[in-house]
């Protein structure tokens, strides 16, 4: 991921479950957010994943 | 090999303080404001005080579907969190879960320290253990030091004025392992990829 505030490559450093996003109808999805920061000006991101995607 | 500190501390690190609580005559701003003037005296540290008193956080839905912009934002660049936590029936504000749940992703592999305090012998220690599974859960990182406001009635006056001096080499003990874990969990983020 480049970041979206320097535009260098940033550092994918987690994976991590997101209990949150529990839907009363369909259950837990399981989502996985990937973190990420910035060597450069250490801006943080992350983004949603499906546990396929990572082999879960 | 010489190894240098300057090369973990290319940027201020940022540790707010979080006052976790909105009751009435709360004594736990007298330590949440000694927490951050003691913070703002540590090099290359900067701090804020984030009272969820002040925060806008509807209670008509929870989790991230209320997250507010300003408080995403400062969890987003922070490095650090110190929690000032008072023990309600052994146990933690409400509101303050409700304002900690409403982010997630911006907490991932960043340190936390925790601040009882209770107006009781045991300065939120009950408090303090309900909040470490909350807080391995949100991805933050735990340090091993507490500071424990105990009998808090009797360690500030009613203006604030810290009345019980034994308290600074604590807070000292407790910022300095904050800060170290701090600039530890930078440098993996940064720098030390999953894989």
């Amino acid at each position: 991921m480049k970041c979206p505030q320097c535009g260098q490559a940033m550092n994918h450093h987690a994976n991590k479950i997101v209990l949150d996003s529990f839907d009363a109808d369909d259950g837990y999805r399981d989502e996985v957010a990937e973190a990420f920061s910035c060597p450069h000006c250490g801006f943080n991101a992350a983004r949603q994943i499906w546990p396929g995607e990572t082999g879960f | 090999m010489a190894t240098t500190s300057a090369s973990y501390e290319p940027r201020p690190l940022y540790v707010p303080v979080i006052l976790g609580t909105v009751r009435k005559g709360r004594m736990s701003v007298h330590a949440a404001r000694l927490m951050h003037s003691e913070l703002a005296k540590r090099a290359n540290v900067e701090t804020e005080l984030l009272d969820i008193a002040t925060m806008p956080l509807p209670v008509d839905d929870a989790g991230q579907a209320i997250k507010a912009p300003e408080f995403s934002a400062r969890m987003n660049r922070a490095d650090a969190l110190a929690i000032v936590s008072p023990e309600y029936n052994h146990g933690y504000s409400g509101l303050l879960k409700h304002v900690l749940d409403s982010c997630l992703k911006e907490y991932i592999h960043k340190a936390v320290g925790i601040v009882g305090v209770s107006a009781g012998p045991f300065g939120g220690t009950r408090g303090i253990q309900d909040l470490l599974p909350v807080m391995r859960e949100l991805g933050l990182v735990t340090i091993f030091w507490d500071v424990n406001f105990a009998n808090v009635h009797k360690v500030f006056d009613k203006d604030g004025k810290l009345l019980d001096q034994s308290y600074l080499p604590r807070i000292d003990q407790f910022l300095k392992e904050l800060i170290w874990m701090a600039k530890a969990l930078r440098h993996g983020r940064e720098h030390i990829p999953l894989e």
